[in-house]
């Protein structure tokens, strides 16, 4: 038989029984709908993720925390900073030293340092690190890598904003959010054009003993502003030794002792590994050297284990439909063979071949999965369009604060179309196959003699 | 005397119902020649269906062979069979057998479609030898539609339209009145006479056998008489004439 011939007679056979197989279509409409639903929602929840991810910053970053500075715990020195550095896959690392005063400091610039700057946030780190760790400089250089004679410093991107003038009691700041109109204001002035004062007042004013310490500082760099990061915002970056040395400097001027049984351990390391996937190994190792560990990879990849234990059960729950629905489709097809058995003789005895029977009843089992397929993929897309429409504001409640409305709920990508399509007439085919056997196996001349 | 076209050698076949066994065709020897009309009589019983469905191969023997010009069918796969079937054999059945759901066109072009004939040519086909029976008018109606005598001639061009060797017909004049077995009977006389083919009729109605060459008599499973047909040849002339009229113009088809 010419397949055109197979087709158009399998056809005729499925409208001839419009109902049944109309109810049959219905079922394997359920099915792929339910499997085509369930994986579309896991991979808009999927996306959804990457892309709160994106916004979280580097995924590649570990933030390492002390280890506490007891007698018995491991002290996040630079030792300890050292031994992560040699771990394979760890491209930097560096410490994240803040300024500890307890007393007020301030940065003062413009002409006759008529501006000023209270507590600006510092960072003392390596300077080598900057880079790597994907900091962006929008004018200017990164923090000098040898010792310089001045105070060097890197400023966030909106650090000349953060300067008040003192000669004014009212509108004495510049704003960098723009205004009604868009426009943004200009700062009073570019930091690495302007000379810069720091001063790090005494503990105690009243003191005689005790002096203002003050340093000349000059701005090498402007960071490109990443609202993610806070600290490219209005941070003040300062190479890791200058940083200890202010300190230093400061507390010897202050009288300021550390407790002899305190070691000394950084607050804070960031590192950064050369790739995203020996961030688990390397998080494993630091955490062996008794540290605390937290990276953005490490979450994606609960998030991930727990989508992926969603896919499975929401997909089994679809699979489950589906072979429901296949199960129909042998029944259909099975009570088709019974109704057809005299017809099927006639075939035969008429010399039609046990491959072309076989096909018929394959075909037709494949068209009906094929037909479910295709109406539940449509019709997924619109369930998909709905809950995009209707559900889009409600994921922030409903999958946990983390997920904001972002992106669709559910989405169906070409793969997704496809493999609902091939699944539904997969699950046709399977189904037709002990039919199609039924129907090969009658004998022509019992059949020709039912009545 | 040409070659035989079927050869029935010593052929036995056996059924078993239950614990027992029924011997259906015990010894069966005949040989049918070509372009010969052969009328296969008996009572209920007597194993004549048993011996068409042997001869047309729907069912294998218990013993001994069936060989059709000059090649052993009994020993051919069910596909060899079918597509054997497909090129020699036509068959009439006695209540028609048409497909129910199809007009009486697709359902005579039935077994080209099975020979992958393209539409084109299966339904020139199936529409000269419609014409032929006389069912021009009727092409497009369902078995549903049409009178037994009908219906029987629509099986008759399907068993006709692939131009086979052999027409094997079992009781084709079974579901209908004598004045349409008469017609029915007449034409299939005809086209096979026109064609040169061989028809071998399974009936156990004594007047149909006066159309026949050859009239083989069968009792408990073996050929109790095998004799020529002495008033063939005018009685044949004699009803077949007036009836091809009949056929053609009669009033089913108007």
């Amino acid at each position: 038989m010419k397949t055109s011939d197979l087709l158009s007679m399998c056809l005729r056979n499925l409208i001839r029984r419009k109902f049944l197989t109309s109810l049959t279509i219905v079922g394997v409409v359920i099915g792929t709908t339910a499997i085509v639903m369930m994986i579309s929602l896991v991979i808009g929840m999927g996306n959804q993720i990457d892309e709160q991810l994106k916004m979280w910053g580097d995924l590649s970053i570990i933030e390492v925390w002390g280890g506490g500075t007891g007698s018995n715990d491991t002290p996040l020195d630079d030792k300890a900073v050292a031994d992560i550095r040699n771990i394979q896959g760890v491209l930097v690392a560096t410490p994240f030293v803040g300024l500890q005063t307890g007393s007020e400091y301030l940065i003062e610039g413009g002409r006759n340092f008529r501006y000023e700057w209270k507590h600006p946030n510092f960072f003392g780190i390596v300077p080598e690190a900057m880079e790597p760790l994907g900091y962006r400089i929008a004018e200017g250089e990164f923090l000098p890598l040898g010792k310089t004679r001045t105070l060097q410093v890197v400023v966030g991107g909106s650090a000349a904003y953060r300067f008040m003038d003192t000669r004014r009691r009212f509108d004495n700041m510049r704003s960098d959010w723009p205004d009604e109109d868009g426009n943004i204001q200009e700062p009073f002035f570019n930091p690495m054009k302007t000379d810069l004062k720091l001063t790090l007042k005494s503990l105690d004013a009243e003191d005689t003993t005790t002096r203002n310490l003050e340093y000349e500082i000059i701005a090498v760099g402007i960071l490109e502003a990443d609202r993610t990061k806070w600290e490219t915002v209005d941070g003040v970056f300062i190479p890791l030794d200058e940083m200890k040395r202010l300190q230093d400097e400061f507390n010897k001027e202050n009288n300021i002792r550390t407790p002899r049984n305190q070691k000394e351990s950084y607050n804070q390391v960031k590192v950064k590994s050369t790739d995203l996937p020996s961030v688990p190994d390397i998080e494993k190792e630091i955490q062996a050297m008794g540290f605390g560990t937290w990276s953005m990879e490490s979450q994606r990849q609960q998030m991930q284990q727990s989508i992926m234990t969603m896919q499975i059960i929401l997909g089994g729950i679809g699979g489950i439909t589906l072979f429901v629905s296949a199960i129909s489709i042998t029944n259909t097809m099975i009570m088709s063979v019974y109704e057809r058995t005299r017809e099927i003789g006639v075939m035969k005895v008429l010399g039609c071949i046990v491959g072309n029977i076989r096909a018929i009843f394959l075909i037709e089992a494949g068209l009906i999965g094929f037909f479910g397929g295709v109406l539940g993929v449509l019709f997924s897309f619109l369930l998909s369009f709905f809950i995009n429409a209707v559900g889009g504001g409600m994921t922030g409640g409903g999958m946990g604060g983390m997920l904001g409305g972002i992106g669709s709920v559910s989405s169906i990508p070409l793969w997704l179309v496809l493999l609902g399509l091939a699944f539904a007439t997969g699950i046709g085919l399977a189904a037709g196959f002990y039919p199609a056997n039924r129907a090969v196996k009658i004998s022509a001349l019992e059949a020709i003699k039912q009545e | 005397m040409p070659e035989p076209i079927i050869k029935v050698k010593d052929l036995r076949k056996v059924y078993r119902v239950g614990m027992e066994q029924v011997v259906a065709l015990d010894k069966i020897n005949l040989d049918i020649l070509p372009g010969e009309v052969c009328c296969i009589v008996g009572t209920s019983g007597s194993g004549k269906s048993t011996l068409l469905n042997q001869l047309a191969g729907l069912e294998k023997p218990t013993k001994g062979a069936v060989v059709i010009g000059g090649r052993n069918i009994s020993r051919f796969s069910e596909n060899k069979l079918a597509k054997f079937r497909q090129k020699n054999i036509g068959f009439i059945f006695q209540s028609y057998n048409l497909l129910p759901n199809i007009t009486a066109l697709e359902n005579v072009s039935l077994p080209l479609v099975f020979r992958g004939v393209s539409k084109k040519k299966r339904e020139k086909a199936a529409k000269k030898i419609l014409n032929e029976v006389g069912l021009s008018g009727r092409m497009a109606h369902k078995p549903s539609q049409m009178s037994g005598g009908q219906q029987q001639r629509v099986g008759i061009a399907r068993a006709f339209v692939a131009s086979p060797k052999i027409i094997f017909a079992d009781e084709p004049t079974g579901n209908l009145d004598s004045k349409t077995t008469i017609e029915v009977m007449s034409m299939m006389i005809r086209l096979v006479r026109e064609h040169n083919q061989t028809l071998v009729l399974v009936t156990h109605d004594p007047e149909l056998a006066k159309y026949a060459d050859r009239i083989v008599t069968l009792f408990d499973g073996n050929v109790v008489s095998d004799k020529e047909n002495e008033s063939i040849a005018d009685s044949k002339i004699k009803e077949a004439q007036p009836q091809e009229d009949t056929a053609k113009g009669g009033p089913e088809t108007e």
